[in-house]
C-alpha cells in the first residue's frame, strides 16, 4: 500500500513539476519573520516548558507515588506529546541537527530497539542522569522511552512504589530532562534572532543557509507535504492494515499511553497553525488558502472527534471509517500543497529531486 | 495524470501465470543497429507509465520494456546483448530482456524477505548477476547473486554480505573479480518507505567483495565527523579507480564535500570544489559517469539543478552545467556527456562545453535517476 501512495506522489509530482509556467505569486517578503515569531518559536518554547514542567512533577512523585501526582503526571505526559506533535514536522534545521528528532521521537522503530534497549538499562544501572544520558543510544533518550516506563504493563503508573520503582522513576526524571534539554536547544536556535532563526528570517544572497524568500517558501512547503506523506504513510497508513480486522494498532505512535488520537490532533492543528502562520496571499487564487486551511481544520476535527485509545478506534466500524477519512484528507492537502500552493509561490520540485535515490 | 500501475500483487501473478513474458514491448519494431553504434538505457516515466528504454544518441526509442512500478538502474551485458532493469528501491521487481528484443521480457521477483535497491552488475562473462538487496527483517545489507548463464534462468544461487547497511550501487572492478559497493548506511524497511530509521548510527562505507566467494577484501569507511554522508552511486576512471557520489542526510546547513575517489589501500579522498559549485549540489549526488576516456568525472545534482564535472587525475573541479532535476549522465563517445532530467530534457554538455539540447522538455516524460551506455 505504501508503495502505490509514493508513486501516486510521484505521479503527482511529475505533473507539478512539467507545470512549470504557473504564473507565480511571491511569497510574502517576512515569510520566515512571520512562520517564527507566529509559530515555530511559540511550539518549541512550548515544547521545553512542557517537558521541564513534567520533570518537576516527576520528580516530586519519585519522591511520593501518590494518586493525585499520578494524576499529574499523565496530564503532563499528555500536554508533553501534544507540544512535541506540534514541532515533529519541523523536519530541518536544528530539529535535524545532532539527532534531535531522534533523541526525542525515536520512531517508528519496526524492530522494538526501544523496548530493547530500555529493558536493558533498567536490568542495569538505570539511574542515569539526564547528561549521562545524551551520551547514550538515542533510542533511550526520548519520548517512546519515557512512555514504556510510565505507561508499559510493570511501568511506573501501574506499579508506583513497587519493586525497582526508585530507579525507574530516576531514568523517567532523566529522560524528561534531557526531553527539555534538547527543546531548549530548539527554542534557542528558533527565537526570533536566534542562530537558525536569523537564517530563516531574513535570506540574503550570501547567506550559507537561505538566499532568496522563495528558498524560505520551499522549506515551508517541503515541511507541510513531507509532514502530510509523514503523517498518512508512516503513522496512519501501516496502522491500519486492509481492514478492522488486520490493523495493528501497537504500530502507532503513543498507544501505549492512550494519547495517539490526541497527539494527531495535535500534529494537524499544529500544521494548520504554521500553515496560517505564513499569511500566504495567492492573489485571485485565494481559493488555495481557503482549501488548504478548510482540509487541515477538518483533518485536525476529525481526530479531535474520536476518543479513546487507538485500538478501541481501529476495531470500531465507524471509528475505522473515520480514519480513513483521515487518510483522505492528508492526500488531498498534500496534493494541493503540492500541486497548486508550491507552484503559485514560484516553487517547483523536480521528478528526481522530489524522491531522491 | 494516471499511471498504468501494476501492484506488486499482480506483478506476482503475472510471473506465475507466465502472462509477464508475453508483454508486448511497445514500439517493438526494434531498428537493427550495428554493433559500434552507442546506445543507452534509461528508466522512465512515459504518458503515466512506467518503462525501460533503450535508446540511441538522437534520444530515439530502439526498445521499450514496460514495468510494473518505477525502475532505476540497470545491470548491463553488452557481450550477450542483455540487461536487467531494477526496481527503485524499495524495489520488488527486476525485468531482464534482451537489448535486440529477440527475447521475451522476463520477471525476476525478489526473494522472499528482501527488495533491490535498484542496482546490479554482471560478471564478464555472463556466468552471474549481483544485485544489492535488502534482507529487511534483519536490517541487513546483501547482495543477491543469480545464475545468469544460458539456461541458468536467474536462479538466485547465493548471498554474500553486502558488508553494511543499505547497499545501493554496486561496480565491477576491471579485474572483473572484486565488486565495489556502495553502502549508503541508511536503515530501511519497506513498511516505511525510504524513511531513514537510523540516521543516529548510520555507518555508509565501501566494501570491496570478491565476487565469486562474497568474501570480504577491504572495507573503508569516511572519518566519524561524516556519518552521515550516505555513500551512493559509483563509477571507474580511466585508471579502474572508483569515484562516489554521496548524499548527505544532515543539516542541509552543514554542506560537506560530496564527491570522492578512493584508491585500494589507502585513505577516501574528498573533494569539495568552489564552494558555489558544493552549494548547487544541495547535498545531494544522484548519479556518477565518467567520459568515454576516463578522464573526466560527471556528478548530477537533481535536487540542485546542476552537473558537476571533475577532472580524475586532480579531482579539480572543471565547471558546471544548470539543468532542472537534471539527474542521468551518461558518457557521450566524442568525450562530454549526455544528461537527462526529470523533465524529458536529453542535452550534451562538458566541460567547456555549453549544454546542446537533444529532446526538449515534455510533460509526458520523466527520466529517471540513471542513464547507462550499452
Amino acid at each position: 500500500m505504501l508503495k502505490l501512495t509514493f508513486k501516486r506522489s510521484l505521479v503527482a509530482a511529475f505533473a507539478w513539476a512539467a507545470a512549470g509556467t504557473v504564473a507565480a505569486a511571491q511569497p510574502p517578503a517576512d515569510l520566515g519573520r512571520r512562520l517564527v515569531e507566529g509559530y515555530i518559536a511559540p511550539a518549541t518554547a512550548r515544547l521545553e516548558a512542557s517537558a521541564r514542567g513534567l520533570g518537576q512533577t516527576l520528580q516530586t512523585w519519585c519522591a511520593k507515588p501518590d494518586a493525585a501526582g499520578a494524576q499529574q503526571v499523565r496530564g503532563q505526559f499528555a500536554e508533553l506529546v501534544q507540544a512535541w506533535s506540534g514541532v515533529e514536522f519541523l523536519r530541518f534545521g536544528p530539529l535535524v541537527q545532532d539527532n534531535r528528532f531522534e533523541r526525542i521521537f525515536f520512531w517508528p522503530d519496526p524492530r522494538g530497539i526501544v523496548l530493547r534497549q530500555v529493558q536493558g538499562l533498567l536490568a542495569g544501572q538505570a539511574a542515569a542522569d539526564a547528561r549521562e544520558l545524551a551520551g547514550r543510544s538515542v533510542a533511550v533518550q526520548g519520548l517512546p522511552a519515557l512512555e514504556y516506563v510510565l505507561y508499559g504493563d510493570d511501568g511506573l503508573l501501574a506499579r508506583p512504589g513497587g519493586p525497582g520503582f526508585a530507579s525507574a522513576c530516576a531514568y523517567a526524571v532523566a529522560v524528561t530532562r534531557n526531553v527539555a534539554r534538547v527543546g531548549g536547544e530548539l527554542a534557542r536556535a528558533w527565537a526570533p534572532g536566534g542562530d537558525y532563526a536569523r537564517h530563516f528570517e531574513r535570506p540574503a544572497a550570501d547567506d550559507p543557509l537561505y538566499r532568496t524568500t522563495q528558498e524560505v517558501a520551499a522549506e515551508a512547503v517541503k515541511a507541510l507535504s513531507t509532514g502530510l506523506q509523514f503523517g498518512r504513510d508512516v503513522k496512519l497508513l501501516p496502522v491500519m492494515g486492509k481492514g478492522p480486522d488486520s490493523s495493528q494498532p501497537k504500530r502507532a505512535p503513543f498507544w501505549r499511553s492512550g494519547l495517539t488520537l490526541p497527539a494527531m490532533q495535535a500534529w494537524a492543528d499544529g500544521l494548520l497553525g504554521f500553515y496560517r502562520a505564513g499569511g500566504y496571499d495567492f492573489g485571485e487564487d485565494a481559493w488555495i488558502a481557503a482549501n488548504v486551511a478548510g482540509e487541515l481544520a477538518r483533518l485536525r476535527d476529525v481526530f479531535g472527534a474520536l476518543s479513546g485509545p487507538v485500538e478501541s478506534v481501529l476495531s470500531d466500524g465507524d471509528g475505522y471509517r473515520r480514519l480513513q477519512l483521515a487518510v483522505l484528507l492528508q492526500k488531498n492537502a498534500k496534493d494541493l500543497v503540492d500541486q497548486h500552493m508550491a507552484p503559485a509561490l514560484g516553487v517547483t520540485i523536480g521528478f528526481n529531486a522530489l524522491d531522491g535515490d | 495524470m494516471r499511471s498504468m500501475e501494476i501492484d506488486r500483487r499482480t506483478f506476482l501473478g503475472l510471473v506465475g501465470a507466465g502472462l509477464l513474458a508475453h508483454w508486448p514491448a511497445r514500439g517493438a519494431d526494434v531498428v537493427p543497429a550495428d554493433a559500434h553504434e552507442p546506445l543507452y538505457l534509461a528508466a522512465r516515466l512515459r504518458d503515466g507509465r512506467y518503462e525501460a528504454a533503450l535508446v540511441d544518441i538522437g534520444g530515439a526509442d530502439r526498445l521499450v520494456v514496460p514495468m510494473p512500478g518505477r525502475g532505476h538502474s540497470f545491470a548491463i551485458d553488452k557481450a550477450r546483448k542483455r540487461a536487467v532493469v531494477f526496481g527503485r528501491q524499495p524495489g520488488f521487481f527486476a525485468v531482464a530482456f534482451s537489448l535486440d528484443g529477440a527475447q521475451s521480457p522476463q520477471a525476476l521477483p525478489a526473494a522472499p524477505g528482501r527488495h533491490f535497491f535498484g542496482h546490479g552488475v554482471y560478471t564478464p562473462d555472463g556466468a552471474l548477476l549481483i544485485a544489492t538487496e535488502n534482507d529487511f527483517e534483519s536490517g541487513r545489507g546483501v547482495l543477491g547473486v543469480y545464475d545468469a548463464s544460458a539456461g541458468g534462468g536467474y536462479r538466485r544461487v547465493a548471498e554474500y554480505d553486502s558488508g553494511g547497511i543499505g547497499p545501493h550501487e554496486v561496480v565491477l572492478l576491471r579485474d572483473g573479480r572484486t565488486l565495489c559497493v556502495a553502502n549508503g548506511g541508511i536503515l530501511t524497511h519497506p513498511d516505511y518507505g525510504k524513511l531513514e530509521l537510523n540516521l543516529d548510527t548510520m555507518q555508509p562505507s565501501l566494501a570491496y567483495i570478491d565476487v565469486r566467494t562474497g568474501e570480504l577484501l577491504e572495507h573503508v569507511q569516511l572519518p566519524p565527523a561524516l556519518h552521515r554522508l550516505s555513500i551512493r552511486h559509483m563509477t571507474l576512471d580511466a585508471a579502474g579507480t572508483v569515484w562516489f557520489g554521496c548524499q548527505y542526510t544532515g543539516p542541509a546547513g552543514d554542506m560537506p564535500a560530496l564527491v570522492g575517489r578512493h584508491r585500494r589501500g589507502r585513505e577516501p579522498e574528498l573533494f569539495a570544489g568552489p564552494q558555489d559549485v558544493l552549494r548547487g549540489m544541495r547535498n545531494y549526488v544522484g548519479s556518477v559517469a565518467a567520459d568515454a576516456f576516463g578522464a573526466v568525472i560527471a556528478t548530477s545534482s537533481p535536487v540542485g539543478g546542476q552537473v558537476a564535472y571533475w577532472d580524475a587525475a586532480s579531482g579539480r573541479c572543471l565547471g558546471t552545467t544548470a539543468m532542472f532535476d537534471g539527474c542521468g549522465v551518461a558518457p557521450h563517445p566524442r568525450g562530454g556527456f549526455l544528461i537527462n532530467s526529470g523533465r524529458g530534457e536529453l542535452g550534451v554538455a562538458g566541460p567547456g562545453m555549453p549544454l546542446q539540447p537533444v529532446l526538449p522538455a515534455s510533460a509526458q516524460l520523466a527520466w529517471d535517476n540513471h542513464f547507462r551506455k550499452v
